[in-house]
């Protein structure tokens, strides 16, 4: 009776009363097919969401990898896809929280896919140990003067708004 | 197929264990990102493995690098309501962050003397990595050097970045921010945005907007410096 019950209940996703005794239980039973049936819904949702977020990007990207190919433009790729979704956000065509699923977690994890690039390394290790006084002074000179001297500059600039 | 699964698995392992040692201590030394291709490059000398299949078998994360440009947008579109009135001046200090941090990796270039081909992949130190890898590409450098140059050059600015402009007298948080965002971009701006959240915001607009003129700037300037 009870294994018939739960099984009809399960199969329907709707509360089917049958001994007063297992209303209680039937009652916790519906409640918690609700939530799981809820929560694979969101999941769904969540990973749909993902990709047409993805697939946006996608588009922007290789739309403008075409036109670079075609107009023979001097620029990046993909630099030229993020001002054309830039130009596409700010004219309204399309809506930020559209990118959101995608952004956001691209974002958020895009020191992992530097990775493959940067272990190229290994094959310039001759190249490192000849040339490290140059890479050791690049490395303190370029930062530091940056540093000061955007900041002196950006404090001017500020001072006289 | 399989190979390429596996790889990806692992570097994802990796990565995100080294991202869980760095939030237990924060501190800019423990990059993941470096640490990850130290890792990496010694089990590939140390195992013997050939770059070549190492990069082919990796190929799905490096694909996702010019998603990653695209999605900079986002952030840029939502931060742009509030910094609509300092957008020029931000430009301008990019301008000239960018254009100093390349004269001065090019004159030490031409002071030691190197082949050209490392002196296209220091070209475009101040930016985020992915853009500085697409302009050592289109300049003829190595990619390689010019990731890990970026990051060591974002740790030394997330080191000692504040310390540098507290010595020079500047406390203002948007100025921070915004030095710290054109000269040593994403390692640069977290380490803003940990001391204040004005520095943090104005950090990444500048991040974003100096990856936009170093774009287009850096390539026909290291071309014309060259020719000189």
């Amino acid at each position: 009776m009870t294994n018939s019950n739960h099984i009809a209940t399960e199969k329907s996703g709707k509360l089917i009363l049958g001994n007063k005794e297992y209303l209680f239980q039937s009652c916790f039973y519906y409640y918690w097919i609700q939530v799981r049936q809820q929560r694979r819904r969101s999941l769904l949702v969540a990973i749909l969401k993902f990709f047409v977020a993805l697939s946006l990007l996608l588009a922007c990207l290789y739309s403008a990898k075409l036109m670079t190919l075609w107009w023979q433009v001097p620029l990046p790729a993909p630099l030229v896809a993020m001002i054309f979704m830039l130009i596409l956000l700010s004219s309204k065509m399309i809506q930020p929280n559209w990118l959101t699923p995608a952004c956001e977690p691209i974002l958020k994890y895009m020191a992992l896919f530097f990775i493959p690039a940067g272990v190229g390394i290994v094959q310039h290790t001759p190249l490192l140990i000849l040339q490290w006084p140059l890479l050791l002074s690049i490395l303190i000179v370029v930062p530091t003067i940056g540093i000061c001297l955007v900041a002196i500059v950006a404090q001017k600039g500020l001072k006289d708004d | 197929m399989i190979n390429s699964l596996l790889v990806v698995i692992l570097i994802c392992c990796l990565f995100f264990a080294f991202r869980g040692l760095s939030r237990i201590k924060l501190s800019p030394l423990l990059n993941p990102l470096l640490l990850c291709i130290a890792l990496i490059s010694t089990l590939l000398l140390v195992l013997d493995v050939d770059y070549q299949t190492f990069f082919i078998a990796a190929k799905p994360l490096h694909f996702f690098l010019e998603i990653a440009v695209v999605a900079l947008a986002y952030p840029l579109y939502l931060q742009f309501h509030d910094i609509k009135f300092y957008f020029l001046h931000i430009l301008v200090c990019s301008f000239i962050g960018v254009t100093s941090a390349t004269l001065l990796a090019f004159t030490l270039c031409e002071v030691f003397s190197v082949h050209e081909q490392l002196s296209a992949s220091l070209a475009a130190l101040s930016v985020t990595t992915p853009i500085t890898i697409l302009i050592s590409a289109e300049l003829g450098g190595i990619n390689a050097i010019a990731a890990v140059m970026v990051i060591l050059v974002g740790m030394f600015g997330g080191i000692f970045g504040i310390s540098l402009l507290r010595l020079l007298n500047i406390t203002h948080p948007k100025v921070m921010g915004i030095a710290l965002g054109v000269s040593c971009h994403a390692i640069g701006t977290a380490s803003a945005i940990e001391y204040h959240p004005t520095a943090g915001a104005y950090a990444s607009a500048a991040m974003t907007i100096s990856a936009v003129t170093t774009a287009v700037w850096v390539p026909p300037f290291y071309t014309w410096l060259s020719v000189l």
